[in-house]
């Protein structure tokens, strides 16, 4: 009788008689799309070098990376909120903001480091406690609390540069966004390490597993005991810490603290975590598809803007590419 | 369900309050500590005395902006007529093409005695000009733009600010090498300006490479211009010159040329300065700045605006603004900020 | 089919119809007729494709290859060509707009809700009323559907279906979720639309149904037709071979143990009418909470898993928690099955293994806050065998198990941590008999080595075979509180009913729920 219930076992031939598509297939689907989405990206990559010299020039091409290091650190942070279901819309914002409290901070004297750590303790503020409170405990909708914020840090930061750019000297930051260490640029280097440090939180750590298990099921991990409140918070403050350190490399890059700083790179950012494969549903997801997502990101406009693609077009490139990729990825999964 | 609440609340106001309190007191820590704002003195013997003018202005916190503002005020008030100030933003605060006839009506509700106008649009103003000529007041506008019947234009030298840039830079690199254009948002003046530059770096003798046109800072602001320059650096590594179209974007353009490491070669020049990029050129990260000069601007629709209320019957006047002036090293040492020029009043925003 | 359906056109005609889901095959070559005018049923166990089957004949799930055809002579492609031959489907979970009141639900598509363009109320909610009439009280008309018990819900969802007027009628586990009342007003309305020529298919794993209402039955087994008859005595018992899987031996009941006592709940009071004044579990001990639904069953049972705050103490072993603190209840030994697998239990889109360790808190998976792998995988390994969670792969998405496989999870998941307490709420609702079986035995196994077991279930049969105790609920408040081999299912139907004495005619449902 048992066999009855085993309704799993292989039923019929699923084999292709190719063993590389063999094996594609049995890998678990989140990392089968990656490695899909990795492919695409090199084969654009390798694609592209005969056409565009940028693409040949590894100066230029590190020069991009450490551009959009920032954005990228600002998308691994957003990653953890879409895992545990939500969208922080202010992490531009906060990014902006940051510069507008560097200059403050150095404004009144502080040194390098304790003005560095001031901004992020700042930054993690605004997440896990505006945010995450007002989520969790005032059962404010993300999308309102996060809008909110949106709007009141671009403000608060015309209020302190007097609605203009301001020139910013810090060389701590100087160092951290236009320094080079054995001959790597050090955005890089800061995004790398960002990188490796939440890794190691997503994935090794119990408070990772617990991130999943909220943005799979809330209530079922509510009623196992799993302290939810605190989970989603922690994921507010990662995420506009992430923004914070952003905020920083961008400063440090311009050397000046803009108004407009840092607004509009929250889409971008948000781009690259849903074209890396999270899903806006939660749960399913990961930092290095998010990488995948920027890399990818990042390639698409050079190509674009280096081979002379008019400018207006761009966007809309960009957009239409979002479409497809997660039209494919729901294609697939139906 | 209230503690929370309420320690959200309060973390959020604590940063507020933390930004707003050193918010005035902050910009004196790191700029040359500003000139103080007084109050506007009208002199009431003049001759335009008991007559108020509307400025329909901008948005705050735009340097060319208030210096526009600032000069109108300066000559208007020395002849005795007030000058009030309202801006063109809606209740989101942001730039709104609609709201410009919506402050014209309330001008004309005031019976004002003129009205000055810096048009975003010159076809979403145009409700607003027909309005105030059904009113009789007199309407005048800053840019020569055509279609719009008014009683006075004051008309902006771009093309000329853009020639005189380019030509300036042109001689700074030697008259000979590549240059380039980093344009922003199409309109006519930056197009016009940005034409002017290309003219201006070609009579110089320089090859102009890359297309302007493609190199738009459509952000408008310093990270916009950071990337676009990136990209014209990446394609053009011999560039020797590279113009950019406002004071953000040599900010930005600064940036990439310092990560691509051409600092060194490249030379760039803004054709719209602001007092941020003095202290570029004084680093020596920017080899030229275009000072408009914005108070002149206001001080000639001053002129402008006082013939017609002393009774000249003016229609369609256009008036050439006045040229600005451009800063290199050599004589950064005598640039005086906007606000020393003239004395920056408190400036009315409510009739 | 038998001889009789080869001479009419069948309602629905299934030809060689196939569906894959990745690897899985779920229906393999079906080949099926239901003529008009019976009852067919479809049974099998979990994941042998019924559902799977009921949603192509639904058109909400296009075939891999092969055809459905309605009437004989329309494909049917979509859920909109299904409508338009007349085939309607019930799905086991009630899918009405909540903020609607039940009369608007019921008339949602019906032309009778407008004149013209116009709305037309007072003649929609005429409509409405004569479908209702005979499933649930006139009085419910006007509540909004969502306030209404899942049972309520369930039928409404039922007088919508036939408010379409349908030639054929699909019912996805329709008793699932049903109460006594309940089951015996859609057994009345299943007989009469057959008198009036309607084609009925019950998909459902309870035999109960199938010998009851239906004429024929098809058994599937792993995607494939095994059995395609007439219900007649011989065939049942053909059927009872095949899907009779371990039923599990009874268990034996334990009465008056001097065990100590575990859980102790005093004073539990408020969320809409809950009144509880003390209620003791010992170690060791099953008890069984029965109840019409909204009687408080569910209520209790979160209130003493500290998924809800309500008045009074719930005391562990002498620990006082706090009433809808889940951590506090968890810190002191309470595990807690939900009712509501998908919604509260399930993490569907994460592997078996993620599942099996949410919440756990055994040493063996952590050093610090890192996680172990090693040892993850060792704890997940080691229970996907010991509950035999099927297919035996803990990386697999959850979300893809059996019903019955994922409910095992859930139980494993509570059980896994050597709980004091185990809250079950319907632990074995919508699972298959072999599920079941596993169920009932890893949660004896359980009350064996001393934990105390709390277990709702909405079918008294299943408390007879599992509790040691019986606790009855109407209205919130405790009417019968005894053990099983001290009290008999009448008198646990009429205490649910409310009545304390035997009900007028009893023996009626009696058979129907305990057939």
């Amino acid at each position: 009788m048992t066999a009855v219930t085993a309704p799993d076992a292989p039923a019929g031939p699923s084999g292709s008689g190719n063993p590389v598509l063999d094996r594609v297939r049995a890998l678990p689907p989140t990392m089968r799309q990656q490695t899909l989405f990795g492919l695409i990206l090199l084969a654009m990559f390798v694609g592209s070098m005969p056409f565009v010299a940028q693409m040949r020039d590894a100066d230029y091409l590190m020069l991009q990376l450490a551009t959009y290091s920032a954005v990228l650190v600002m998308a691994l942070g957003q990653t953890f909120v879409v895992l545990q279901v939500g969208f922080d819309l202010s992490t531009g914002a906060v990014q902006g903001f940051t510069g507008g409290l560097v200059y403050l901070l150095v404004g009144r004297g502080f040194t390098d480091g304790l003005m560095i750590v001031g901004c992020l303790v700042a930054a993690t503020a605004i997440g896990a406690v505006v945010h995450g409170l007002l989520i969790t405990r005032a059962r404010m909708n993300y999308f309102i609390v996060t809008l909110a914020t949106y709007t009141i840090l671009p403000s608060l930061l015309r209020v302190i540069l007097d609605g203009a750019s301001k020139p910013v000297h810090s060389p701590a930051l100087d160092t951290l966004a236009n320094g080079e260490v054995l001959g790597i640029r050090t955005p890089i280097i800061v995004a790398a390490v960002v990188f490796a440090v939440l890794w190691v939180v997503l994935n090794r750590t119990v408070f990772g597993r617990n991130v999943y298990a909220v943005g799979s099921n809330r209530e079922a991990a509510r009623l196992a005991g799993l302290p939810v409140t605190a989970i989603t918070m922690a994921c507010y403050g990662i995420c506009s810490l992430c923004a914070g350190i952003a905020g920083l490399l961008l400063l440090g890059n311009l050397g000046a603290a803009d108004p407009s700083a840092g607004i509009g790179n929250e889409f971008f950012a948000l781009t690259a975590v849903l074209l890396g494969g999270t899903r806006f549903s939660g749960g399913q997801g990961s930092l290095f598809g998010t990488l995948l997502g920027i890399l990818f990101l990042v390639v698409l406009a050079n190509i674009l803007l280096l081979s002379g693609m008019p400018q207006f077009w761009i966007g809309a490139v960009q957009g239409v590419v979002l479409l497809v990729a997660v039209g494919i990825d729901r294609a697939r999964r139906d | 369900m209230n503690r929370p609440l309420l320690l959200a609340l309060a973390t959020s106001a604590t940063l507020a309050i933390t930004a707003c309190s050193s918010g005035t007191t902050g910009s004196s820590g790191s700029d040359a500590p500003a000139p103080e704002v007084k109050a506007a003195q009208i002199d009431a013997s003049g001759p335009l005395a008991g007559k108020t003018v509307t400025y329909i202005d901008g948005m705050p916190g735009n340097a060319l902006m208030e210096g526009i503002a600032q000069g109108l005020a300066t000559e208007l008030n020395a002849q005795g007529a007030k000058l009030v100030d309202v801006y063109q933003t809606n209740a989101q605060n942001q730039l709104d093409l609609a709201v410009a006839n919506q402050r014209i009506q309330e001008a004309i509700a005031q019976k004002v005695d003129a009205i000055v106008a810096f048009p975003l649009d010159a076809n979403a103003i145009r409700p607003g000009v027909e309005a105030a000529k059904k009113a009789g007041i007199p309407l005048f506008i800053f840019q020569d733009l055509g279609g719009l019947d008014v009683t006075g234009k004051l008309a902006f030298p771009d093309q000329q600010r853009g020639r005189d840039t380019g030509e300036a830079l042109a001689e700074i690199v030697g008259g000979d090498g590549e240059a380039t254009v980093l344009s922003g948002i199409p309109t006519d003046n930056i197009e016009d300006a940005v034409a002017g530059a290309v003219e201006g770096l070609k009579a110089g003798g320089l090859d102009v490479v890359g297309d302007p046109a493609n190199q738009r800072n459509l952000k408008d602001d310093a990270p916009g211009a950071q990337q676009i320059a990136q990209g014209i650096f990446a394609q053009h590594p011999d560039l020797d010159a590279l113009v950019v179209y406002n004071s953000a974007s040599a900010t930005g353009a600064i940036a990439a040329a310092k990560q691509a490491g051409v600092l060194d070669h490249v030379k760039i020049a803004t054709m719209a300065g602001e007092d941020a990029n003095i202290a570029q050129l004084e680093s020596g990260e920017l080899a030229l700045s275009y000072d408009f000069g914005g108070t002149n601007y206001g001080k000639e629709m001053a002129g402008l605006v006082a013939r017609a209320l002393k009774g000249e019957k003016l229609a369609n006047e256009v008036v050439e603004a006045p040229l600005g002036e451009i800063f290199t090293q050599d004589n950064v040492g005598d640039f005086v900020p906007w606000p020393e020029r003239i004395q920056y009043v408190e400036l009315p925003h409510t009739y | 089919m038998d001889a009789l359906g080869l001479r009419t056109t069948p309602a629905l005609q299934v030809e060689s119809v196939s569906r894959r889901f990745g690897p899985t095959l779920a229906l393999d070559g079906v080949d099926l007729a239901f003529v008009p005018g019976r009852v067919s049923a479809v049974v099998g166990a979990n994941g042998s494709g019924k559902s799977t089957l009921l949603r192509i004949l639904a058109g909400l799930l296009p075939p891999t290859s092969g055809q459905v055809l309605a009437f004989g002579s329309h494909p049917v492609r979509s859920v909109h060509h299904a409508l338009d031959a007349g085939v309607v489907l019930v799905p086991q979970e009630p899918t009405l707009a909540g903020h609607l009141t039940v009369w608007q639900n019921v008339s949602l598509v019906s032309p009778a809700r407008r004149s013209g363009i116009f709305l037309n109320d007072r003649r929609a909610r005429r409509f409405a009323a004569e479908h209702v009439a005979g499933l649930l009280p006139e009085g419910v008309l006007d509540r909004p559907t969502g306030s209404l018990s899942k049972s309520s819900r369930q039928l409404v969802q039922l007088a919508a279906a036939m408010a379409r007027d349908p030639q054929v009628l699909l019912l996805d586990e329709p008793t699932a979720v049903l109460d006594e009342d309940g089951v015996v007003a859609l057994h009345a309305l299943v007989r009469s639309f057959r008198e009036r020529g309607g084609t009925v298919l019950i998909v459902s794993h309870r035999l109960k149904d199938v010998l009851e209402l239906a004429d024929d039955v098809v058994v599937l087994r792993n995607g494939r037709v095994q059995l395609d008859c007439a219900v007649t005595p011989q065939s049942e018992r053909e059927i009872v071979a095949l899907l009779s899987a371990d039923e599990g031996v009874e268990r034996e009941h334990r009465t008056g143990t001097d065990a100590p006592v575990v859980l102790r709940a005093t004073g539990i009071r408020g969320w809409r009418g809950l009144d509880v004044p003390e209620l003791t579990v010992r170690a060791g001990e099953i008890v069984g909470i029965a109840g019409q639904s909204g009687s408080g069953r569910s209520r209790l049972a979160a209130a003493l898993a500290g998924s809800h705050a309500v008045e009074g103490t719930v005391e562990v072993a002498g620990t006082e928690i706090r009433t809808g603190s889940i951590r506090s209840a968890r810190a002191a030994g309470v595990a807690y099955v939900p009712e509501d697998r998908h919604a509260a239990a399930i993490m569907g889109n994460q592997s078996v293994e993620a599942n099996l360790l949410l919440g756990q808190d055994d040493p063996a998976l952590r050093t610090g806050p890192f996680r172990s792998r090693r040892g993850e995988r060792r704890v997940g390994r080691e229970l996907v065998t010991s509950y035999d969670i099927r297919p035996p792969l803990p990386d697999k998405q959850a979300g893809l198990l059996s019903g019955g496989n994922q409910q095992k999870v859930v139980v494993a998941r509570a059980l896994a941590g050597r709980p004091q307490v185990v809250v079950a709420d319907e632990p074995t609702q919508g699972v298959d008999a072999s599920a079941r079986a596993a169920i009932h035995e890893a949660l004896a196994a359980a009350a064996a080595e001393g934990t105390a077991v709390v277990a709702v279930c909405s079918e008294f049969e299943e408390i007879f075979a599992l509790a040691d105790r019986i606790v009855v609920l109407y209205d919130g408040r405790v009417v019968l509180d005894r053990p099983c081999a001290a009290t008999t299912p009448d008198e646990v139907l009429a205490a649910s009913l409310g009545s304390s004495a035997s009900p007028d005619a009893p023996t009626d449902q009696l058979e129907e729920v305990l057939a």
